[in-house]
């Protein structure tokens, strides 16, 4: 097969790709930070020709035109986490939002329950054999991608190839728009180094075993952990996504794989997010493997691995250890994404622990410092966690093991690591409720 | 060896019985149709002489003679499951909870997490080999029983000899208490024909295929359905218990087990409720196979049936699919039990269909009626299904699939199968909420 000549029949332009684009047709759009900007674009200049296509995604790192006002009648998404661009229409009700396991995620596409018509990706250049690797974002686009009539892709130069189940053939490529574009970076630890989340990463850190397979959830300090693990041995990876923490690890001889039960010696996740450095690490490294998120994320592969730790950051917890981590009271804030597959996963893993982490506080925006640990969720908030599956809880002021524990018991330890301000009146509420 | 010689050796009176157990010790107690009741009598008796002795039990079909206020300091007790006998003493904070999934109930104490020091336990009389079967409550009996380091047996004459995973060697036995009583029977049935009930289990009758493995939850729906089911073929039941409904469709011949993918040709179950009828008919009964709750409730067990269908009642659900089943807002009324295990599970198996029913209303004790279907939980509920596990939802008005739903269709779809009286109210705080 002539590599060169297939890719060249089926090169067009961003606006030329989008015209195969159809009302009523339902779009898979790539997230994470590989959204097939240069479609993107060219799709949202179109759209006023078209009406009522749906757009199907996940979290995106990037522009926000194509949920303006103005797309309403021609564009509507559909997505399945609430990223920070899309937020704002979300809440105005513009925005459609699916509740789902992240686990789950692209069996909706590929079990037909949201049939797709068009998947708009990215992926690297082919390679001599014709494979294009879908990069930093294979997780929940390869599947999706398989499963949709048409795919057209954006070829990046700078795309890295990724090893692992992350390939897909230039021969499904139905429209190939080559670009050459610097990736999206988007760092985990921005700014100053918070002491809080400093704190939370070292309690968490002392409950790492040796041998231990991690899962590091999105945010500040799920990456900040990994700073704290220098003295530790043989540790490996099992995660949704990982960042640039791993990389220090790695140099240092700490991130082995070697006492993995499955995928020895490998580091197994379904996206990257992370800087420019990650995405030139990650590069034909065979050390990596990428792999679609029904496999990575569904619990009953995780609990495979012996000692999983998963960790995982929430918005509020009460009480009797119900977890909220993807609304504010009613407000849909993010979605589950991979907590609870992960928690449970690592539950059932043999010597796994699954953490649940967050600063005992937050301030809002009009400067009140409001206790993230309550009595009772506010009205209206989203359950990602169960208290029938939570293990640890972990803030600045220590560890809650609340597995197996009564609410008495999970009130009082709760309390224990709520910030000191406003431990007296969770008490007393905790009272009033007859918890304690 | 004679096992009658045997058991005369070990046979002692209750009173005898409960003099083995010391102030400070974690006490295991049968639980659900099997509570070893002169044994309890005797430690309620006996309790004065002795200090916080903590009784850890599930759902008891029995008197609560123990969470009497007068047992305080000398029993204390922590329930996994709120029976209505236990239910004031648990919201007036004399009895505890403790949250966990039915999965994982018995790992508490096979893994340590609660360290039984006597397991109060009934079974029938030794067989030839010496094995006394658990009768109808194996499920939550046997792991627990097994770990801990006395076991105290009474040994009914009326206990049925279920067959399966379910029997414990009289050598095991420390001391046995021999009685004979019938075993008190509980009724899923609410007696008279209620047409909300009628019509629920007719529209679940619907979605059930041929060839499925049915789970039926506690309650009057699910039990139900079985009188729906005669044009169906070759139906299975994998479930954490069964009633009397089974037995009319295995004489009929619909209740096989001849497809099921795994256990063909047996019910699997971990326990029995029902009437003396049932009991004996499970006794000797090849057909029935009981089985620790840790392996019948395991979603990762469940998921490998085919067609594995779940049917569970709900108190609660919001607009955005979480379920509240076991709580009134903050107090808690029932636990989680084997919901989420056979949600998750049916999930997962191949065309299994996870079916969660409620009736649209509820009359309070001071006659009003309100929707169960609410725009967002009562404050303090406990989600046991969460927004992101959801599938179907029954009403007598109807089904709602919301799986793989956007938020918007979601409360479309309940508010459909609301109470008409409810919809218009339903409508208004749902456009307030910006989910529709």
């Amino acid at each position: 097969m002539d590599v060169n000549k297939l890719y060249q029949s089926r090169v067009v332009t961003a606006e030329e790709a989008v015209q195969q684009i159809k009302s009523g047709n339902i779009l898979f759009l790539t997230g994470n930070c590989s959204v097939p900007q240069k479609l993107l674009n060219a799709l949202v200049q179109y759209a006023p020709s078209l009406r009522n296509v749906e757009i199907c995604q996940a979290l995106t790192i990037g522009p926000t035109n194509y949920v303006k006002p103005e797309m309403e009648g021609h564009l509507h998404v559909n997505t399945m986490f609430v990223s920070a661009n899309v937020r704002q229409a979300v809440h105005e009700g513009r925005v459609d939002f699916t509740p789902v396991l992240l686990s789950e995620f692209t069996l909706l596409f590929k079990n037909k329950h949201i049939p797709l018509d068009v998947a708009l990706i990215h992926c690297s250049p082919p390679d001599e054999h014709g494979f294009c690797s879908l990069g930093i974002e294979v997780g929940l686009t390869k599947s999706p991608a398989e499963s949709a009539k048409i795919i057209i892709a954006e070829v990046n130069q700078q795309m890295p190839r990724t090893l692992g189940d992350s390939f897909v053939h230039l021969s499904r490529l139905n429209y190939i728009v080559p670009v050459n574009y610097r990736l999206p970076e988007l760092l985990m630890v921005e700014g100053e180094p918070d002491p809080n989340v400093d704190k939370i990463a070292a309690f968490i850190a002392d409950m790492i075993p040796d041998g231990a397979t991690m899962q590091m959830g999105i945010g500040a300090i799920p990456d900040s952990v990994l700073k704290y693990l220098y003295h530790k041995k043989d540790l490996g990876v099992h995660s949704e996504l990982f960042s640039d923490g791993v990389i220090d690890l790695f140099e240092a001889g700490i991130l082995t794989g070697q006492r993995k039960t499955i995928h020895p010696g490998k580091m197994i996740a379904g996206f990257i997010l992370g800087s420019q450095r990650l995405y030139n690490w990650v590069d034909d490294n065979p050390l990596i493997e990428l792999h679609p998120t029904e496999y990575v994320n569904d619990p009953f592969v995780i609990a495979q691995n012996d000692r999983q730790v998963a960790i995982n950051s929430a918005l509020e917890v009460d009480l009797t250890g119900q977890v909220c981590a993807d609304s504010i009271g009613p407000k849909l804030y993010s979605g589950v994404g991979g907590q609870l597959d992960f928690i449970y996963g690592a539950a059932r893993s043999k010597g796994g622990v699954p953490i649940i982490a967050l600063p005992s506080t937050a301030t809002l925006r009009n400067g009140t410092t409001i206790s993230r640990i309550n009595p009772m969720l506010n009205t209206g908030a989203g359950v990602t966690t169960s208290r029938n599956h939570v293990h640890y809880i972990v803030t600045e002021y220590g560890v809650a093991s609340l597995y197996g524990k009564t609410i008495r018991q999970r009130a009082h330890q709760l309390i224990n690591i709520a910030h000191p301000d406003f431990r007296d009146d969770l008490k007393k509420q905790a009272k009033e409720l007859h918890y304690i | 060896m004679d096992y009658r010689q045997a058991m005369h050796s070990r046979a002692a009176t209750p009173q005898e019985a409960v003099r083995n157990i010391k102030s400070g010790d974690r006490v295991y107690l049968t639980s659900y149709c099997a509570v070893p009741q002169k044994v309890l009598k005797a430690l309620v008796e006996y309790a004065p002489e002795l200090d916080n002795v903590e009784v850890c039990h599930s759902l008891i079909i029995s008197d609560a003679d123990h969470t009497a206020p007068e047992m305080k300091n000398h029993l204390h007790v922590n329930t996994l499951f709120i029976s209505d006998s236990v239910r004031e003493a648990v919201q007036e904070g004399r009895v505890d909870f403790t949250p966990v999934l039915f999965s994982e109930y018995t790992l508490l104490f096979r893994d340590n997490f609660l360290p039984i020091d006597v397991a109060i336990i009934q079974c029938s009389p030794p067989d030839e080999h010496g094995f006394c079967s658990l009768g109808i409550e194996v499920g939550q009996s046997k792991t627990p029983a097994e770990s801990a380091k006395l076991i105290i047996a009474e040994i009914n004459q009326q206990m049925p000899r279920t067959l399966g995973d379910s029997f414990i060697h009289f050598n095991r036995l420390d001391y046995v208490v021999p009685v004979d009583y019938k075993l008190p029977e509980l009724s899923m049935s609410e007696g008279e024909t209620n047409w909300v009930v009628e019509k629920i289990a007719e529209q679940i009758a619907e979605l059930i295929p041929d060839y499925a493995t049915l789970q039926m939850g506690i309650g009057a729906i699910p039990d139900a359905v079985l009188k729906y089911l005669n044009n169906k073929k070759e139906l299975g039941v994998h479930t954490e218990l069964f009633s009397d409904g089974v037995i009319d469709p295995f004489e009929s011949g619909v209740l096989t087990g001849s497809r099921k993918s795994l256990h063909p040709g047996k019910i699997i179950a971990g326990f029995i409720l029902g009437s003396q009828r049932l009991y004996e008919w499970v006794n000797d009964n090849p057909f029935i196979e009981m089985h620790p709750t840790e392996y019948v409730n395991d979603p990762f067990v469940i998921a490998q049936n085919y067609r594995q269908v779940a049917i569970n009642s709900a108190i609660e659900i919001d607009l955005t699919g979480q379920v509240c089943a076991d709580s009134l807002g903050h107090k808690l009324y029932s636990g989680v039990g084997g919901q989420l295990d056979f949600i998750y599970g049916a999930s997962r198996s191949e065309g299994g269909i996870p079916i969660i029913t409620l009736p649209s209303t509820i009359t309070l004790p001071n006659g009003n009626t309100n929707s169960r279907i609410s725009a967002m939980l009562t404050r303090g509920a406990g989600v046991t299904t969460t927004r992101n596990h959801i599938h179907y939802v029954v009403t007598e008005f109807g089904v709602a699939k919301l799986y793989g739903k956007t938020i918007r269709q979601r409360t479309q779809q309940l508010i459909n199968i609301a109470h008409p009286d409810f919809r218009e109210q339903l409508v208004y705080q749902a456009k307030e909420l910006k989910y529709m």
